[in-house]
């Protein structure tokens, strides 16, 4: 009776040539993707610092240090600091500035990376940060 | 039971498993030179994009607000010789789509966006009659030319900003001044005339500033 | 009942034989020609990726402004590149990586602002990096010196 052999030589072979894939698409797919928080930080320190040098509306050193100031001048300044934001940033970009008194512009989404900087001033820190729409 | 020394199908197999790594070479090969200098180029990109919008820069009036009359003037020489950086790379620098400057034809290149604002100044001359001796001007602006030229009759002892004494003679002030003055406050003129100074006898010239928003996009080729 | 074939066992370790004699083949190849170079071009990923955190550290090191200043900041800059220290060298506002491998040195240029009026100093890899900037009278200098 002819008895067919599984050829072992083969199953090693396929279980051989696997291994090999599987290291390879290891490497293939494992790399991490490219990080573009370095372009997003870069946008929110250049709107920092244009908000930080740009002439205050009324007294005060900055429009950033005005803004700061008081919870009143917050509550006055913030919707000039939103037009102003609006004016300078791109329109593919969306921002949120926090004070210590209240913070300006969008929510913060989940699940986006963002660019973030940290300004002080006379008053207190304001935070940036800057995401893709 | 017979053995079966499989020698063939041995052959196979191995034959198989050496196409395998073969391939898992040339994977390799190719992502090695998908690889190549790309921390190099990027800190190029990076670093011309920084020299380009620092306040000492020669493109720049502040940190970030670069002169509209010098993006204009940019062309490629330039560009290597104030900056460095560049050295051979094929380098293009664009504002939003408008290319400013480039070294070469740019494909497949790396690139870095910064925020800008784009200044252009224009002058703006006020000579009104000045019935009370003093004239704010409109804008804020660092620096105000004055011209002193009252009829005869008027001598002009002092010119004063905002409190400040800047030009005084007792004798008569005549001629083209400059005074500077704040950005961060409105600016009052004041003169101290003993007559009076009609329209034409105080030209005041100042320079305004309007900014508009931009990209900055630097683009350096592998 | 003349022909039989061989012992299974010994059919067995044949192959196995074989197979261990294609395996250390196929190493001693691939260690012979191409391990050494993908180590040397790991070597200069490594070594660009060190050299460019280093420029960037150095152009950041500069201070803004005119006035009389001194800053000193410490630079990170990996012990071994394909496990042998090297030299980061500055030559002429480009600072250079020289390795005893050809292939993982390198050379990347420093985008300075034109105040600056030298750069000069080395760094050995194992010791730990400064950078110091001094700016007086009018002259900036920047070096590259070990610190301590």
């Amino acid at each position: 009776m002819r008895r067919g052999q599984l050829s072992l030589s083969a199953v090693e072979a396929g279980i051989g040539v696997l291994l090999v894939f599987a290291v390879t698409t290891g490497f293939v797919l494992g790399t991490p993707p490219a990080d573009d928080s370095g372009q997003l930080d870069a946008y929110a320190d250049d709107l920092a610092t244009v908000l930080s040098n740009d002439a205050p509306r009324h007294g005060d050193a900055t429009r950033l240090a005005e803004v700061t100031r008081s919870p009143d001048a917050f509550d006055r300044e913030a919707d000039a600091l939103d037009e102003r934001i609006r004016r300078v940033l791109p329109d593919n970009l969306m921002y949120r500035v926090q004070t210590p008194y209240g913070g300006v512009g969008f929510p913060r989404p989940d699940g986006v990376s963002y660019g973030v900087t940290r300004r002080p001033t006379a008053y207190g820190t304001v935070t940036i940060w800057v995401w893709y729409a | 039971m017979r053995a079966q020394l499989n020698l063939p199908s041995l052959g196979v197999a191995l034959l198989l498993v050496t196409a395998a790594v073969g391939l898992s070479l040339t994977v390799a090969q190719g992502a090695f030179a998908g690889a190549e200098r790309e921390p190099v180029r990027s800190h190029a990109a990076n670093a011309l994009a920084d020299r380009l919008v620092a306040a000492d820069g020669p493109l720049a009036k502040r940190e970030n607000v670069l002169d509209g009359d010098e993006l204009d003037a940019l062309n490629a020489s330039q560009l290597r010789a104030a900056f460095p950086v560049v050295g051979n790379r094929t380098v293009a620098v664009r504002l939003d789509d408008r290319t400013l400057a480039r070294t070469g034809a740019v494909s497949n290149p790396t690139t870095v966006r910064r925020v800008v604002l784009v200044a252009n100044t224009t002058t703006r001359t006020l000579a009104p009659a000045l019935s009370t001796g003093e004239l704010t001007i409109p804008r804020r602006t660092g620096r105000v030319t004055v011209r002193i030229d009252p009829p005869t009759g008027t001598t002009v002892r002092a010119v004063r900003v905002n409190d400040r004494t800047v030009l005084l003679n007792d004798s008569g002030l005549r001629g083209t001044f400059s005074i500077r003055a704040s950005r961060w406050a409105t600016t009052t003129l004041r003169f101290d005339a003993d007559g009076p100074l009609p329209a034409g006898s105080v030209r005041v010239t100042y320079r305004v500033e309007r900014t508009t928003k931009g990209v900055l996009v630097v683009a350096v080729d592998a | 009942m003349d022909d039989r074939a061989v012992a299974p066992v010994v059919g067995k370790a044949l192959e196995s034989g074989l197979v261990l004699l294609y395996v250390a083949l196929v190493t001693t190849a691939l260690f012979g020609s191409v391990v050494p170079h993908y180590r040397s071009a790991a070597g200069a990923a490594v070594a660009d990726r060190a050299l460019a955190d280093a420029a960037s550290d150095v152009e950041h090191a500069i201070p803004a402004g005119h006035g009389n200043a001194t800053v000193s900041r410490s630079v990170s800059l990996p012990t071994t590149i394909r496990g042998e220290t090297y030299t980061v060298r500055a030559d002429n506002r480009t600072l250079v990586l020289v390795h005893p491998n050809p292939g993982v040195s390198g050379r990347i240029r420093l985008a300075l602002p034109g105040s600056v009026t030298r750069v000069t100093g080395a760094w050995h890899s194992s010791e730990r990096a400064t950078v110091t900037v001094r700016r007086e009278n009018g002259t900036t200098v920047v070096t590259l010196e070990a610190d301590g």
